[in-house]
């Protein structure tokens, strides 16, 4: 694969809420997203996934403090706590869609006057250019009819249908990021993917950076380009998908990956992974996974154990992440 | 593992949704939950799973057809005999959190139960709710929380808990891990693994995740707008399936390595409304390999191979 422009840099990420000075909720989030490709960001309720994303758009509360040493959008440096800047990227720069697409749409009115409403937010756009625009999205989604589903209401439309209306209408003003925050959880699995299929389709026919939020690693699996594996609140792995289900650098990674039904094909019992994530103020020192680890040892809780190690692209925060393979193999045997 | 514990014959649920039009959410189903067996009931949003659910614990009346329960028709019982059925059925449910009254603390949620049907002394009751904590692997101390003091993991642990109460043989569970995350839903479902093999009870396991199904259950039943499209042996149903629908709900599942990835033939459309069903096989809209004899009649449920039968017009009967 070629590589393609970088359009999104964060390097350094922390969001705190309560005061600046709080115990941080996303520690030390570094990534990169590339035009044309899938990021998929990976991991657990509590992770940090979902706020990390939120602050790119700045729609975090105000009691949210974030902070980067370095976030370029597009080649140009944006400080995360300019809200007005963020609030420009907002739409043309990097647009969202929901879990849920029927709390994210307006109940009361229209698909067509939600989409041209969200396409004359930009300046000098007649609304009969904007009619022929949300008709042009509607149909880039493959939604059937599209100029005859602009005048129904939300409550009309299936659920795979309301979401393909959020992506046509996260689309029609362009962005160079999409950010999609678990778009197919609520679907069923037909729907989910007739759903993926289309976010793939939109990425390689524009060239839309996708950064995909996702907690399923079969979705993972089936979309990404690059993954990017959270875990309370740190980047624990990330990589190309190949590089990464092959060869887990992360116990956690590799945890996540064992729990799954489908990897317990035979046993009688799944490998489930104990205890449970930790509440930010029960964080412990060094490894935060270190508690749930099957193959955790002392230096594991020692502040300098959740380092990044870098291995060409590949990028872990596991001291034993090099041996996880070997440690793997003796755990079977 | 032969004998049926809970069996339904030819059981239909109508919704009357008012202006004269009706809703069929389940039509003519015929199943058979073996005693100690995990029989998992998949399929779309509005195939009729949870209505089935619903109908097999009498939280719905049939319209038509009935319920055995070891051997006994129990579709007409009332009063006292129908709380005395209840206890044998019981529910885990999706929501860990809305299906626990948030004013309770964990312990007297367990013991709700045993005082409803008065069990034993009340120390023994006490007891028996440190020994069902202590069974789905909650330390005694969790028993005084409330369930916003609990995780999602713990609060279905709790639920467990309360459906076990008062050692039912049935327990009927509608998606229970399905708002968990992989690594507590793994625990969830050891649990009733675990369960399982030292109470000998039957589940029936309502979920829409294929792979969590091919793990848990020993048979499966695939549900398309209300009816039954196959059922058989989980390992067979789910690795060879014969229902052009099973087919494509397994095809839809996403890939669990990236290498494995491929333009796969999509399903196209979605589920048709249960308001006004396709002539004939309800399928045959989004089929792909549908033929103009399937809009003439319904498909029964015949068999097709060892151990599974299909409802399909194209299948050659076996």
């Amino acid at each position: 694969m070629t590589v393609n422009r970088k359009i999104l840099e964060v390097k350094g990420l922390n969001i705190r809420f309560g005061s600046p000075t709080a115990a941080p909720t996303v520690e030390d989030l570094s990534f990169d997203l590339r035009a044309g490709e899938t990021l998929c960001l990976v991991g657990e309720s509590g992770s940090g996934k979902s706020i990390s994303a939120l602050s790119l758009l700045g729609l975090l509360p105000e009691s949210a403090h974030a902070t980067a040493d370095r976030f370029t959008f597009d080649g140009v440096d944006i400080d995360p706590k300019d809200r007005q800047a963020l609030k420009k990227l907002r739409g043309q720069g990097v647009a969202m869609i929901f879990q849920d697409p029927m709390s994210s749409l307006n109940p009361a009115f229209t698909i067509g006057y939600q989409m041209v409403e969200a396409i004359r937010l930009a300046p000098n756009v007649s609304k009969r250019e904007a009619v022929e625009k949300a008709i042009h999205y509607l149909e880039l989604v493959r939604i059937a009819d599209a100029g005859k589903r602009m005048n129904g209401y939300p409550h009309q439309l299936s659920g795979g249908m309301r979401q393909r209306v959020m992506i046509a209408m996260a689309l029609s003003r362009n962005p160079k990021v999409l950010i999609a925050d678990e778009p197919t959880t609520a679907l069923d699995v037909t729907i989910q993917a007739q759903i993926l299929a289309l976010i793939d389709d939109i990425k390689t026919k524009l060239g839309t950076a996708v950064l995909f939020i996702t907690h399923d690693l079969g979705v993972v699996a089936e979309t990404a380009d690059r993954v990017a594996v959270m875990y309370a609140g740190r980047m624990v792995e990330a990589g190309d998908v190949t590089e990464v289900f092959d060869d887990p650098r992360h116990a956690y990674t590799v945890g996540l990956m064992r729990a799954s039904p489908r990897t317990a094909v035979g046993q009688r019992r799944l490998n489930d992974i104990p205890g449970s994530v930790p509440e930010l103020r029960d964080r412990p020192s060094g490894c935060t996974f270190s508690p749930r680890c099957a193959f955790a040892i002392p230096s594991c809780q020692i502040p300098g154990a959740e380092k990044t190690i870098q291995d060409g692209t590949h990028l872990s925060r596991c001291i034993r992440g090099a041996d996880l393979a070997k440690l793997l193999g003796e755990t079977h045997v | 593992m032969s004998d049926a514990l809970l069996e339904t014959k030819d059981l239909s649920k109508v919704f009357n949704i008012g202006k004269g039009k009706n809703l069929k959410a389940v039509s003519n189903v015929s199943l058979k939950l073996n005693s100690g067996e995990t029989l998992a009931i998949v399929g779309e949003s509005g195939c009729g799973k949870s209505t089935l659910a619903r109908l097999l614990l009498r939280l719905e009346k049939a319209t038509t057809g009935s319920i055995e329960f070891d051997g006994k028709d129990i579709s007409g019982i009332s009063g006292a005999a129908e709380k005395q059925w209840r206890r044998n059925v019981q529910m885990v449910f999706q929501d860990p959190y809305t299906s626990l009254n948030p004013r309770m603390i964990a312990h007297d949620a367990i013991r709700e139960p045993l005082d409803n049907y008065q069990e034993g002394t009340k120390q023994e009751r006490n007891q028996k709710v440190h020994d069902l904590l202590h069974r789905v692997g909650l330390n005694a101390d969790f028993g005084q929380r409330y369930p916003h003091e609990l995780s999602g993991g713990q609060c279905q642990r709790l639920g467990i808990a309360r459906a076990l109460a008062l050692n039912p043989k049935v327990l009927i569970a509608d998606e229970p891990v399905s708002a968990l995350d992989v690594s507590i839903q793994a625990q969830v479902l050891n649990l009733m693994t675990d369960l399982q093999a030292d109470l000998g009870i039957s589940i029936v396991f309502v979920s829409h995740d294929l792979s969590v199904v091919r793990h848990i259950s020993d048979r499966v039943v695939v549900m398309y707008l209300g009816r039954i499209v196959e059922e058989g042996p989980a390992n067979i149903v789910l690795d060879s399936p014969s229902h052009p629908y099973t087919k494509a709900l397994l095809n839809s599942v996403p890939v669990e390595h990236p290498s494995k990835r491929s333009s796969k033939a999509l399903l196209s459309g979605e589920v048709a409304s249960p308001l006004n069903p396709p002539s004939g096989c309800a399928f045959r809209t989004r089929c792909p390999v549908a033929a103009p004899e399937c809009a003439q009649t319904i498909p029964k449920l015949r068999r097709v191979g060892p151990k599974v039968s299909a409802a399909c017009t194209l299948l050659e009967a076996k």
